[in-house]
């Protein structure tokens, strides 16, 4: 596992040589298909080495996180096309990733609340360095402030837990449990924040409506699956304060997300949507893990990964229609089926795997989350049916309000898509769709 | 033939596997032999994903009516659609359709069976906004939010089939009938199985996607899409018997054929009459099935889907050689023009109201013989046989309309025959719309049903048949359609006319609510309440206090400088003192 | 239809459409009256699965009908004669029931009116 750290570090150098922005590139999917050869099984840590280590769960999401970071890359070429600091931007990237790839592989609390307080220092020069409008400013302001506020009772946790445990190691965590509400409270807001949960996600439209689309990439990638896993990980030690006190935020996180599929409807900007949509799907994925279910652990682990490639391909694609006409506004971008038909074809399966239609990994996630929350309690048959039929109803929506119709009249001139753009996409739409068949490997992490 | 060489490969292939299903079921039937596949997914907590595939001779007839459907619409479309630039994409999504509904029919598994739901929603989605007009883009939403309902409530029954260890509903059905989880999800499946087939709370949808052009409308909207949700009650039926519920799908579906049928009266658009006339027969279907008769049901469906499926094409022609004009006023006297043509809708039609020894007259009148051997109530008599002479009330005021009063277009006009394609599809769907009855008829039904009326029940039949006839040469004859716009009957015929009004209840009635209640949240919660709790109003309070501090340090007041010099001093005098 | 306008007459009877006969079989006939056999029998039946509803007094013709179906599949329409036999017996046996039914319910007649005779 240091060797991939190290092929990280190593590069850095590379970043800033003269075009070498794909080269970078490649040495990220050299370093995904070395990561793809390691061993891995379910149960226990494999591959263990100095601080670092990893079972299935934290395997998925650094394979996700690094793919992500590739399409990244692939997405992003118009900063090397207008030379515009793409140095400092494949720094910033690789610096994310290393401190993306340290989060999930240690296996010290400590440092793993260390490196996800170090991503967010990189996704804000990301965000306010190449974001496009002014308005990145208080986007960067709020992203920083919601997650520091949050995440400063963790650290206290945390030191808590090293008081009482005097051992940091996450595998013997879960000898132990605490039922001290105050601790449970501070050690997972922070990750409810970073989900987001209902109440508190407004970081999340602001960030990522004005990050660039790797930003975007990224927050809706890997960023919000911090949280998650921080979930996943913290919940073994409280247990059984978790099954008394987690209908407070199973009933948020439902009913939140039924009213944020209804705002959806009221969006006029695409990425808004998209984010409002992703806050939607996150709702689910914490209704799943508070049920502390087996179906809901992992149920909320394939929805995640799902999600990460199936918003990231949106933002891709809203990007796409961002670099021609400079707006994402529902208005401007109207008519695209006749200016670019093929793209279409991806809005359509980009967004159909988006509202759980079959064969995505996210179909196969909320089955399982539907039928842990429905084990849990019967009475949440009613938000589950109409969250599904309403995100229907909001991708049905976004697609054909962009696609059919008339077309803007003020478009001076439209270029197809690239072959660059077809290829982005399809990277994200193949491991989405074809992954549901071999997903007896990687669904079942403990 | 290869200039839109897709049409031709697609067909070729299509028509080959029906025909080689054909084969199959002729032995599957005469073994009583059933193949079962399974593929494992995923297992873990008791509970096992499969991929499965059923082959038993009900699969393999219903692949094959489909599979034959959809070769000659595509043939047909060739030349149909063949001004459209993007014909590619056309029969993509006409072949992806195709798909979908035979993942529907292979599938025991109520997984694989939602993959096919699913499927069949999303495309025929894409399918109606085909068009990219206003009216096509409004009825692709209602029909895929129509069908999403019926999605969600089968997402609902893969819940409550966990309660019994795997997700193939085939083993269960015989044992677990009496299981109160049973009974639940018997309600859900006809729910969704509701919404698919149009029935009376969701029949705004099946009108309003005749937007989509009509080869769609031939294989889509007459016999797999509708038809699906009565698939899906005749694997299920089973569980379906002695229910109470089946009481309120009689009900519902007895009044869905009824209003069709007289909704189709009122009707001046060619390709609404023909799909309220499907909705009509899909009630007929649905409401035998909830009287227990489901080979009966699944009898009439498969007949039902060759003439459908013709009645569509052969509107198709007419609009085409009216230039686009689907209104009904129109045309007249076409049978001078296209004789072919209206050959096969003289057919089609005969064949739609039963008359004897056609395709529709094998399933119809069996049906009806064995709801009057059954012990109903006058209400669903009534509906039933009323519903069979509004059968023959449109269907005879659409051929006046059509061939018998004259011609309503322009002076000058030159109409003629279409070309060859169109001709031969529509050949074989005559071929079997004349014989599949009879066939159809001898393969299924290894015992008999036995009927034995008396003679004018048996005659009630033809009694109301012509009664229709009567009605329908009246109406087309007279002006009848001015008398609508008096008052006296202006109401009534209002409802009558606009569907009961389900099209504005599915609409405005459903929409306005929740649009409203998002708008009021976004405004209120998100960027009101939420924004004061955290954001905005944190900085409203830094701001407020930073100012206020801000008075004490800045502002080089001598009189600010002196009071704290002073105040200090006095501290430091209180700490040596204590100390 | 027909049967429930049928049941018109005999709704203060108390009687409806399941019933069986409540009498004794031989009041009212001259000669002694014996019950049906049943000619096929319970192994054929299984052996050919026919299901429960279809196993009454006709089921040998039945039997006759289904081997000549699978004899002659697919040219079905061969077999015409034989169904014909089939539903010359079902509808003999249906014309039996309604005698049985109508008898039941001139015996009810005749029962009511002679209580009625004696209660006066």
């Amino acid at each position: 596992m240091m060797k991939f750290l190290m092929l990280m570090i190593f590069t850095i150098p590379l970043c800033f040589k003269k075009n070498m922005f794909w080269m970078v590139q490649n040495m990220l999917f050299l370093m995904f298909f070395m990561f793809m050869n390691l061993m891995i099984d379910i149960l226990y840590y494999c591959n263990l080495s100095y601080v670092f280590s990893c079972d299935i769960l934290s395997y998925g999401l650094i394979l996700l996180s690094i793919w992500i970071c590739i399409l990244m890359v692939l997405a992003s070429e118009n900063l090397f096309k207008m030379n515009f600091y793409y140095n400092f931007f494949m720094l910033n990237l690789l610096l994310l990733l290393i401190m993306l790839f340290m989060t999930f592989s240690v296996m010290n609390l400590f440092l793993f609340y260390l490196f996800f307080e170090s991503s967010l220092i990189f996704t804000l020069l990301l965000i306010i360095g190449w974001g496009y409008q002014p308005e990145r400013i208080q986007a960067g302001v709020y992203l920083l402030f919601y997650t520091l506020f949050a995440s400063l009772p963790l650290l206290m946790g945390i030191f808590y837990v090293y008081y009482k445990m005097n051992y940091m190691m996450m595998y013997f965590m879960k000898f132990f449990s605490f039922e001290l509400y105050l601790l449970y409270i501070s050690m997972i807001f922070a990750f409810l924040v970073k989900m987001p949960m209902y109440f508190i996600h407004l970081w999340l439209p602001k960030a990522h409506v004005e990050a660039p689309v790797s930003g975007s990439m990224v927050l809706a990638g890997i960023m919000l699956k911090l949280g998650g896993y921080g979930l996943l990980r913290v919940f073994i030690l409280f247990q059984k304060i978790g099954l008394k006190m987690n209908i407070i935020f199973i009933v948020i996180s439902l009913l939140g997300g039924f009213y944020l599929s209804l705002k959806c409807f009221c969006q006029i900007d695409i990425k808004s949507l998209i984010a409002y949509s992703s806050v939607v799907h996150m709702s689910m994925v914490i209704g799943g893990i508070m049920t502390m279910n087996y179906w809901g652990f992992l149920g909320s682990y394939i929805l995640m990964i799902g999600h990460g490639l199936c918003s990231s391909g949106m933002f891709c694609l809203a990007n796409i229609n961002y670099e021609r006409l400079h707006s994402r506004s529902l208005y401007i971008n109207k008519g695209m089926m006749m200016l670019m038909p093929s793209m279409s074809m991806w809005w359509f399966l980009m967004l159909s795997s988006n509202m759980a239609a079959p064969p995505s990994l996210n179909l196969l996630g909320e089955i399982s989350l539907i039928n842990s929350l429905l084990k849990w309690s019967y009475f949440t048959m009613i938000m589950l049916m109409f969250i599904s039929f309403f995100s229907a109803a909001y991708c049905l929506y976004l697609y054909s309000y962009i696609q059919h119709g008339g077309g803007y009249l003020g478009i001076y001139s439209f270029y197809m898509g690239l072959s660059r753009e077809y290829l982005l996409l399809l990277l994200h739409w193949l491991p989405l769709n074809i992954l549901v068949l071999k997903v007896d490997y990687f669904m079942i992490w403990f | 033939m290869f200039k839109n060489s897709i049409c031709f490969v697609s067909f070729f292939f299509l028509f080959l596997f029906s025909l080689i299903n054909f084969f199959f079921f002729l032995f599957f039937m005469i073994y009583n032999y059933v193949i079962f596949l399974e593929w494992e997914l995923i297992s873990f907590s008791s509970m096992s994903l499969v991929m499965s595939i059923l082959l038993d001779w009900m699969s393999l007839l219903f692949m094959m009516f489909v599979l034959l459907i959809s070769s000659v619409v595509i043939y047909y479309s060739k030349s149909y659609m063949s001004s459209e630039m993007n014909l590619n994409r056309f029969i993509m999504l006409v072949l992806l359709f195709v798909f979908s509904m035979v993942l529907l029919i292979i599938s025991p598994n109520i997984i694989s069976i939602l993959l096919g739901w699913d499927g069949l929603g999303l495309v025929s989605y894409c399918l109606v906004i085909y068009y990219q007009n206003i009216k096509s883009y409004n009825a692709g939403m209602l029909t895929a939010l129509s069908n999403r309902i019926g999605d969600v409530f089968i997402l609902m029954v893969i819940f409550w089939m966990m309660n019994y260890g795997s997700w193939n509903y085939v083993f269960y059905m015989d044992f677990m009938k009496n299981d109160y989880v049973m009974e639940l999800m018997s309600i859900m499946i006809i729910i969704a199985a509701m919404t698919k087939s149009a029935q009376i709370p969701f029949s705004a949808w099946l009108p309003a996607a005749m937007a989509a052009p009509t080869p769609v409308s031939a294989l889509v909207h007459s016999s797999t899409l509708v038809t699906a949700g009565v698939y899906l009650l005749i694997r299920f039926n089973v569980l379906l018997l002695d229910k109470f519920f089946l009481k309120i799908l009689l009900l519902l579906s007895g009044l869905t054929m009824f209003m069709a049928g007289i909704s189709a009266n009122y009707e001046f658009d060619l390709k609404k009459i023909i799909a309220l006339s499907t909705l009509s027969q899909l009630g007929l279907m649905m409401s035998i099935l909830s009287m227990g008769m489901a080979e009966l049901a699944f009898f009439h469906l498969l007949t039902h889907a060759m003439f459908k499926a013709l009645l569509f094409m052969c509107a198709g022609v007419i609009i085409h050689m009216m230039n686009d004009i689907q209104d009904i006023r129109f045309m007249g006297g076409i049978s001078n023009f296209i004789p072919y043509t209206s050959l096969y809708m003289n057919i089609s039609n005969m064949a739609l109201c039963g008359i004897p020894f056609l395709a529709g007259f094998y399933s119809k009148d069996l049906i009806l013989d064995m709801v009057m051997m059954k012990n109903l109530n006058f209400f669903v008599f009534f509906l039933y046989f009323i519903s069979t002479g509004l059968t023959m009330f449109y269907s005879f005021r659409l051929s006046m309309y059509l061939m018998i009063n004259d011609f309503n277009l322009l002076s000058v006009y030159n109409l003629y025959d279409e070309d060859l394609v169109m001709l031969k599809s529509m050949f074989v769907l005559m071929m079997m719309s004349i014989f599949s009855g009879s066939m159809l008829m001898w393969f299924i039904f290894s015992y008999p049903y036995v009927i034995y009326l008396p003679i004018n029940l048996k005659l009630m039949v033809i009694y109301v048949s012509l009664f229709g006839m009567l009605m329908g040469y009246m109406i087309s004859s007279m002006e009848i359609y001015l008398m609508n716009k008096f008052s006296y009957i202006y109401n009534l015929s209002s409802f009558l006319c606009l569907m009961w009004f389900m099209p504005n209840l599915s609409t405005y009635g459903l929409n306005y609510y929740f649009l409203n209640m998002g708008q009021m949240m976004l405004k209120k919660i998100d960027m009101g309440w939420s924004e004061f709790y955290s954001g905005q109003g944190m900085f409203m309070i830094m701001k407020k206090y930073t100012i206020f501090y801000n008075f004490f340090q800045m502002n080089n007041n001598f009189n600010i400088y002196l009071f704290s010099f002073v105040l200090w001093m006095i501290i430091y005098l209180m700490i040596l003192m204590v100390m | 239809m027909g049967h429930f306008l049928g049941t018109f007459q005999t709704r203060d009877l108390d009687m409806e459409m399941n019933l069986q006969p409540t009498f004794d079989s031989n009041i009212g006939f001259k000669t002694r009256r014996t019950q049906r056999k049943m000619v096929a029998c319970e192994e054929d039946l299984m052996s050919a699965r026919v299901p429960p509803q279809y196993r009454d007094y006709c089921a040998h013709i039945l039997l006759n009908y289904l081997v000549c179906r699978y004899k002659h599949m697919p040219f079905v329409y061969k077999c015409a004669h034989e169904k014909h036999n089939y539903m010359n017996c079902e509808q003999a046996d249906y014309v039996l029931r309604m005698k049985e039914f109508e008898r039941e319910k001139r015996l009810r007649q005749r029962e009511k009116r002679l209580k009625q005779e004696s209660n006066s």
